[in-house]
């Protein structure tokens, strides 16, 4: 039988359509509800357009987005190359697994609250209290996904290397670098997706300016529909980074892979 | 077929080689013990003594688990041995780390780079050999991609091509850095029958070809469990038993080249030894 073809058009009108669905489904409640509790989509779409357009309580909203992002930037680069190193520690040295095997699972259980509380006590509403909120918490997540890579290395790749005599550098340059670049993508996406949400959380507690400031500030003044505005711009911005700077890298690092789909 | 008292002269009867012969490859009283899954030990290979001589390819066969691979590895350095010893042209493998620039390996899958093209697979074994000019490295790939046959896809990535054309470049690889021993563990049992035949009739040419333009023979260690494969290739058969692996067989394929798999020889040799096989490897 001939293989079915999947027409890219209908794949593109299912997730245009599942989109739409969740909004209808948003406005009929929204209908049926006090703008308190479910405002419209139409007034939060309103509120997003407020947002890009730079209006804000506080000044430019650029300037709150700003804020954010530099402790986003800062935090997941941090954890991302701690992660790599710890990641690749654990992968290569039995006894590096062992020893931060126990940190890492503590890590990744305990509460962000707890950590966003702990850092906000030690630094005040500073910059670097937020950073090592982000920084705590998408560490053990890098290190759990640059480990496991490790580890998936295949033995034959590497015995083939000794085999014709391949020294260190060459080894880890040609064989474990490039095994590995895949899971640093995959760690990257998922840290960068975490960071993002970790840091509204923190700037809630333990900032007075940023997307999680201007979020509290909202809830305090009981005006839902801003709340959700500055969520979904933080869906979008992670929506953007994704498809602008981690797939283009992505594609352009593993194209040596056959296409899945 | 030999009986038991004249296998074990042959056995032990050093070939007629003179000594000076580059790439003869002696495995002497060589065994190897593994710790089992029960924690006791595991004898894998029993006493083995081997003289290979220069420039033949070299069949060894035994059923699976014999550790025919494992003497494979060893004399490739990738395992240790316990007791005994391997001696490249007279020089003990062990105390000679460099001896391991002269050989090449062929492994059952290609165990390639996949991230590299397949111009950059040849070129990382030229790389890590170490004693390679680099002026010869892009005339090298050039030419033993050709010799495979795939000049065309130098550039191609690995996963972009089928496995038989995959286990060529690993081919290719290993010619490339001119092994005095080529080292092939099973290279063709997992591939369909007919690009196997294909590969095998092309392997049988390029050595000989090899042979025609550097006046010297490759000497060539093959790993199987394929009688058929082995009388087809090869100018010296070894056979080893089931776990622990021993020596009990030898024998010369004198069939001259290029051979048939339907020639009468080749088939009247193959049935013997597979019933030599059943009765003494596995019965």
């Amino acid at each position: 039988m001939e293989a079915k073809l999947r027409d890219p058009l209908s794949f593109f009108s299912n997730r245009f359509m599942s989109l739409a669905y969740m909004i209808i489904i948003w406005w009929v409640l929204s209908l049926f509800f006090s703008r308190m509790v479910i405002p419209s989509p139409q007034r939060v779409f309103l509120d997003v357009v407020e947002i890009l357009s730079g209006q804000a309580e506080f000044g430019s909203s650029y300037t709150q987005i700003a804020a954010s992002t530099y402790r986003i930037a800062v935090g997941f680069s941090a954890s991302m190359v701690v992660g790599t190193i710890m990641g690749l520690a654990m992968g290569w040295k039995r006894t590096a697994e062992e020893f931060f095997n126990s940190w890492n699972w503590i890590l990744l259980i305990f509460p962000a609250v707890v950590w966003t509380f702990i850092f906000v006590m030690w630094f005040g509403t500073r910059d670097i209290a937020t950073i090592m909120v982000v920084f705590a918490i998408v560490l053990p997540y890098a290190t759990v996904n640059i480990w496991q890579g490790t580890k998936a290395m295949d033995k034959g790749i590497v015995d083939m290397a000794h085999i014709y005599g391949a020294n260190r550098n060459l080894i880890v340059l040609d064989v474990y670098v490039p095994h590995l670049v895949p899971y640093i993508f995959s760690a990257a996406r998922i840290s960068f997706a975490l960071s993002i949400k970790i840091i509204t959380i923190a700037e809630v507690v333990g900032a007075s300016t940023g997307v999680g400031a201007m979020i509290s500030y909202f809830w305090a003044m009981h005006d839902l529909a801003a709340v959700l505005a500055w969520g979904l711009f933080m869906v979008f911005l992670i929506l953007v980074v994704d498809q602008i700077v981690f797939k283009p890298l992505e594609k352009r690092a593993l194209k040596w892979r056959p296409k899945l789909i | 077929m030999e009986t038991e008292t004249d296998l074990k002269t042959t056995l032990k009867a050093e070939p007629p080689d003179s000594p000076q012969i580059q790439s003869k490859v002696s495995v002497r009283n060589l065994s190897k013990i593994f710790e089992g899954p029960d924690g006791k030990p595991l004898t894998v290979i029993d006493d083995v003594s081997l003289e290979l001589r220069p420039g033949r390819f070299i069949g060894l066969i035994g059923p699976s688990g014999c550790g025919k691979s494992t003497l494979l590895n060893i004399i490739a350095n990738l395992e240790t041995l316990s007791s005994g010893e391997i001696r490249i042209d007279g020089m003990v493998l062990k105390e000679h780390p460099d001896l391991r620039r002269r050989l090449a390996y062929v492994f059952q899958t290609p165990r390639l780079l996949n991230w590299r093209k397949v111009k950059d697979n040849i070129m990382f074994a030229l790389k890590a050999n170490g004693n390679i000019p680099k002026e010869e490295w892009d005339a090298r790939v050039k030419k033993y991609l050709a010799m495979v046959g795939l000049e065309d896809f130098a550039n191609s990535f690995p996963l972009q091509l089928s496995g038989g054309m995959q286990q060529r470049v690993g081919i290719a690889r290993a010619l490339a850095i001119e092994p005095d021993i080529l080292l092939m563990d099973e290279p063709f049992s997992m591939l369909d029958e007919m690009t196997a035949k294909n590969l095998r009739e092309d392997l049988t040419d390029i050595w000989l070809k090899e042979e025609a333009e550097s006046g010297k023979r490759r000497t060539i260690i093959f790993v199987t469990h394929d009688i058929g494969e082995a009388v087809f290739l090869c100018d010296d058969i070894f056979m080893m038993t089931r776990r622990p692996g021993k020596l009990f067989n030898y024998e010369e394929v004198t069939v001259p080249r290029p051979r048939g798999y339907f020639d009468p020889k080749v088939l009247q040799i193959q049935s013997d030894l597979t019933r030599l096989f059943y009765e003494k490897a596995l019965g």
